[in-house]
């Protein structure tokens, strides 16, 4: 059947990432030691963002393509039935 | 440098700079012409999640623990990634059966029940109500700094003065105004408020400037870049644990994390601007990442404020919540501080405004209206146009939630209770989650199961944060909190059953949601749902599976609706003008004419409870609308049950048709069972007749003719003992076989050596093989392992096999080859002769009871048939196996094996 908007899967996929990203066992390794820095920023802080707006990204590249696709789908009148997610 | 009246002149004027562009949202809307129709207005609305507690509490969290206040944004992001899977989810069932807030969403979910409905709507008012009174403090809080300012002397100020010299108290006010013209204007089908989108949107735009314009003038301004920031802050050892997350607990992160992660769709605000306001899905594709992308905007530069505030005061009590504020001011740039304000003044109000419209859509139709409809229904089925009577419900809600807001904040004034607001009301909403996301992804979910829960979470939320903050407030005795209720240990609120070492937030999360989410579970599956539990549970989990507009096609009926009732109902609850409209809309969607129906039909009823529930609610909406349906309309339960019934009928059908074939295949089995007996039998009295034919022919002529020839006489007589052996023979072969077959047989079972046995079989067929001039080859594997077996009737098997090849090479003569070898299945015993060979069709019936090959073209039958079906059945009961190889023309090999036995 075919599917559109993004698939579920990727979307957990996302979410996973973004939990390990933002927890504890990972974000020891930025947190290792106190004085390291980049360009004088604390490590932990830089991580942290950084790492927030690659997920964003990475969400924007994801969610805005399917969404592009559905809608032009939408207009076409493809669509008859769409996976809920059970 | 800023006079009093000046920054309350720029607040009023704010507010009604808003006023206009509300009004101008509004009035675009009313041409059809939105400007909030758009993905980045809708972004911007949701933007109304960050309040005054984050744009002044974020600093001050993270001037006291670092990156601890992260969690509350990355939460919101985490949920975002799914937002296409879990939040679109929520946005189309909302729309396809109207929802107006999440109160009538859970209602709604769970077979419509008021009771579910007010429940949440109780609990979202208890926990919101100290936030609310969060955001005026704040405002109030705010306003003091910015005209009180001077020298060094920021210790917090207090609302001190009378209510009347209180500039929250005309913020609350004007908040009221704002939210009443903008929030009940009309009672509309849809519930949305176009205008006050549009306005917060607007508030959003300037509470994020101000904020980044705060960041760069810290960072740029007083500080040389937030290296410089850095730097110095690392210098002090005083702060250096802000660098590190040593002092966050895992457990704290993750509660943390989860709590924004479901707050974010929980929260009644955040449910009005994300589901409610909602225009279109497809905004929500561009708002999954714009949204965290706006939340990233207004945290970068929440650590160079608070770190940069560390370093300015750090020998001065200044409570770091101010820094926003006090940094500007401290630096002496008046303007930015006053702008810097009117970003914290864009926070609060939009949190109060949307806040209080989802609250007091929530208090009419999930509290108010039920209980009016259910105390005085008849009467109130009698009155005129009730859409006023609706609209003046809310109104009075909105004005009593900010005066109650606003009484709090001035009762409770700096104790504790205020300070943690922020999290537990996100820790009250929070125990809406389980219900909405256990609803439309679990079917299973019943509304007994989300009311247990419910109420199992919130009395938990009470017990472990509300209680314990009014003791250490002083409202109730302290010792709740150090030694438990009456001295008991185990039940103290911050500590409960001795769970200790968790920050006071997250172990109420761990609890609370241990409660709702078991008794959910647990009383979802103990008791079955009712009939409309069952039917929306489908209608919500399989939302996407509904075609567009016919969803919930869920009443049969008989009843009768006059079309006339229907209509005046509606007009008067939703107005007669909207009402109007809306079945015009109708008419023509369907291409009839409303006029010349002679009765409403279930979709038209449907239509006219949608069109309520827009207003007040699914639960009431059905009330109503079941009110003016008159005659036996079949009730929801009812048809359900002829559903079942008919569901239970067709699986007895199933079932039975199933039995009917079984029943047929055991037929079939019988009818095979008795041809094959008859066969059995005929061929059997044939086999009977045949030597006694031949005895009483031969008897006959000795009895009747006395001078036949010694000779011949002997010869006759020779036949007839032939012939009564044969006879004996068959009888205890057939004998023998059915006792095999009825395994009425007694056997012997022993280990034995299977080379000896055949050499034993071999000695007893020597005689007659020589006679034939049959040579014989034996070729015996030495040193067998024992095969476990019953010795005789191997015996019979192996002399049947040697008698069997005797026969057919008594013409011929030949070379008998026996030979016993090890296989993988045991033992395997060779009988190799070669004769004639059996043909390929003979070989598969070989076995077969009286079956013998070859035997229409010799004519002359040499055995009954009955050694080889004897000797298989013998062989596969000893669990051995029996088969034949053989080439015509060259030779047959007869072969068994017999397994050894496990002693190895």
């Amino acid at each position: 059947m075919h599917r559109p908007g993004p698939k579920k899967e990727k979307t957990i996929g996302l979410f996973l990432l973004g939990l390990v990203l933002f927890t504890p066992p990972f974000l020891t390794i930025f947190n290792s030691d106190p004085l390291a820095t980049v360009f004088d920023i604390p490590l932990l802080y830089v991580y942290f963002f950084v790492a927030w707006f690659f997920l964003i990204a990475l969400v924007a590249f994801t969610v805005g393509r399917a969404a592009r696709s559905y809608s032009l789908e939408m207009k076409s009148g493809e669509i008859q039935t769409e996976d809920d997610g059970d | 440098m800023l006079a009093p009246w000046f920054i309350f002149a720029i607040s009023i004027g704010y507010l009604c700079l808003l006023f206009a562009i509300a009004y101008y949202g509004d009035s675009r809307a009313d041409q059809g012409s939105s400007i909030v129709r758009n993905p980045y207005i809708y972004t911007l609305s949701l933007a109304v999640y960050c309040t005054s507690w984050t744009y002044y509490g974020s600093v001050g969290r993270a001037a006291s623990g670092g990156v601890g206040f992260l969690p509350i944004y990355l939460g919101p992001t985490l949920m975002f990634t799914m937002g296409w899977f879990v939040i679109r989810k929520i946005i189309r069932i909302s729309k396809t059966y109207n929802i107006t807030s999440i109160a009538d969403f859970i209602s709604s979910r769970y077979g419509k029940s008021h009771l579910l409905g007010g429940l949440v709507t109780v609990i979202a008012l208890i926990g919101i109500l100290p936030y609310i009174s969060l955001q005026l403090k704040a405002v109030s809080t705010s306003f003091d700094i910015l005209v009180r300012y001077g020298g060094d002397e920021f210790s917090l100020p207090t609302a001190n003065g009378t209510v009347l010299t209180d500039t929250a108290f005309y913020v609350s006010l004007l908040l009221a105004a704002f939210t009443i013209l903008f929030g009940t204007r009309h009672i509309d089908a849809t519930e949305q408020h176009q205008g006050m989108v549009a306005a917060i949107a607007f508030e959003s735009i300037v509470k994020l400037v101000a904020f980044l314009a705060v960041g760069v003038f810290v960072t740029f301004s007083v500080f040389d870049g937030p290296g410089d920031i850095f730097r110095q802050a690392s210098a002090r050892p005083e702060l250096e644990a802000l660098f590190t997350m040593d002092h966050i607990s895992d457990g704290q992160w993750w509660g943390l994390n989860l709590l924004a992660m479901v707050a974010i769709v929980c929260l009644p605000r955040q449910f009005q601007v994300t589901i409610v306001e909602n225009m279109d899905e497809n905004h929500l594709a561009k708002a999954s990442w714009l949204f965290p992308l706006y939340l990233f905007a207004i945290n970068l530069f929440v650590l160079p404020i608070a770190m940069g505030g560390l370093i300015l005061y750090g020998g001065i009590n200044i409570d770091a919540d101010t820094f926003v504020l006090a940094v500007p001011i401290s630096e002496g740039n008046a303007w930015l501080a006053l702008f810097a304000f009117i970003g914290g003044l864009s926070a609060a109000t939009g949190m109060v405004i949307v806040t209080t419209i989802a609250i007091s859509t929530m208090v009419s139709n999930d509290l108010i209206m039920p209980f009016l409809l259910r105390v005085g229904r008849l009467h109130l089925s009698e009155s005129g146009d009730l859409s006023g009577l609706l609209l003046g419900i809310r109104r009075m809600a909105i004005i009593l939630i900010i005066l109650l807001g606003y009484s709090y904040f001035r009762l409770v004034g700096e104790a504790y209770a205020l300070v943690t607001i922020g999290l537990v009301a996100f820790a009250a909403a929070a125990q809406f989650a389980p219900a909405i996301f256990g609803g439309i992804f679990w079917r299973g979910g019943t509304r007994l199961g989300a009311l247990t829960g419910l109420i199992a979470g919130f009395l938990v939320w009470v017990y472990t944060l509300v209680l314990p903050s009014f003791a250490r407030s002083g409202w109730i005795d302290e010792t709740l909190i150090t030694q438990g209720p009456f001295g008991i240990e185990s039940l103290i609120p911050y500590a409960l059953f001795g769970l200790d070492g968790m920050d006071h937030i997250t172990h109420a999360l761990f609890w609370s949601m241990l409660a709702n989410i078991g008794c959910y579970i647990f009383f979802s599956i103990y008791r079955a749902p009712s009939a409309l539990e069952k039917n929306q549970a489908t209608l919500f989990v399989e939302v996407f599976r509904q075609k567009e507009g016919r969803g919930d096609r869920d009443v049969f009926w008989r009843g009768h609706a006059a079309v006339e009732d229907l209509i005046s109902l509606a007009e008067r609850f939703v107005g007669k003008r909207r009402a109007q409209r809306g079945f015009a809309k109708y008419a023509a969607d369907h291409g009839i004419n409303l006029k010349t129906l002679p009765s409403a039909d279930a979709d038209l009823v449907k239509y006219t409870e949608r069109l309520l529930a827009g207003a007040m609610g699914g639960a009431s909406a059905r009330i109503l609308v079941a009110s003016v349906v008159k005659g036996e309309g079949v009730q929801v339960d009812e048809m359900m049950e002829i559903v079942d019934e008919a569901t239970q009928v067709i699986e007895y059908s199933h079932e039975l048709e199933k039995a009917h074939a079984e029943l047929k295949e055991a037929n079939e089995q019988l009818k095979e069972l008795d041809r094959m007996k008859d066969e059995f039998l005929s061929t059997v009295t044939h086999e009977l007749r045949t030597p006694l034919t031949s005895i009483r022919a031969f008897t006959e002529i000795l009895q009747s003719d006395p001078d036949i020839p010694a000779a011949k006489r002997q010869e006759f007589l020779d036949i007839v003992v032939k012939e009564g052996d044969r006879l004996t023979r068959l009888v205890n072969q057939v004998l023998d076989l059915a006792k095999l077959e009825s395994q009425r047989l007694d056997w012997n079972i022993e280990a034995f050596d299977l080379p000896e046995l055949v050499l034993d079989g071999t000695r007893r067929v020597e005689q007659l093989l020589e006679k034939s001039r049959i040579g014989l080859s034996l070729n015996l594997a030495p040193n067998l392992p024992l095969v476990l077996g019953d010795k005789d009737k191997i015996l019979q098997v192996i002399i049947n096999l040697l008698s069997n090849a005797q026969k057919v090479m008594e013409e011929s003569g030949g070379t008998l080859t026996i030979s016993v070898s090890k296989t993988e299945h045991g033992a395997q015993v060779t009988v190799a002769d070669n004769g004639p060979g059996i043909a390929k069709e003979d070989q598969e019936r070989i076995f077969d009871r009286f079956y013998q090959a070859g035997q229409k073209e010799r004519g002359n039958p040499m055995g009954v048939g009955l050694g080889l079906a004897i000797s298989q059945k013998i062989i596969e009961h000893l669990n051995g196996h029996i088969w034949v190889e053989s080439e015509p023309g060259v030779g047959s090999a007869f072969c068994f094996t017999l397994p050894f036995i496990r002693s190895e």
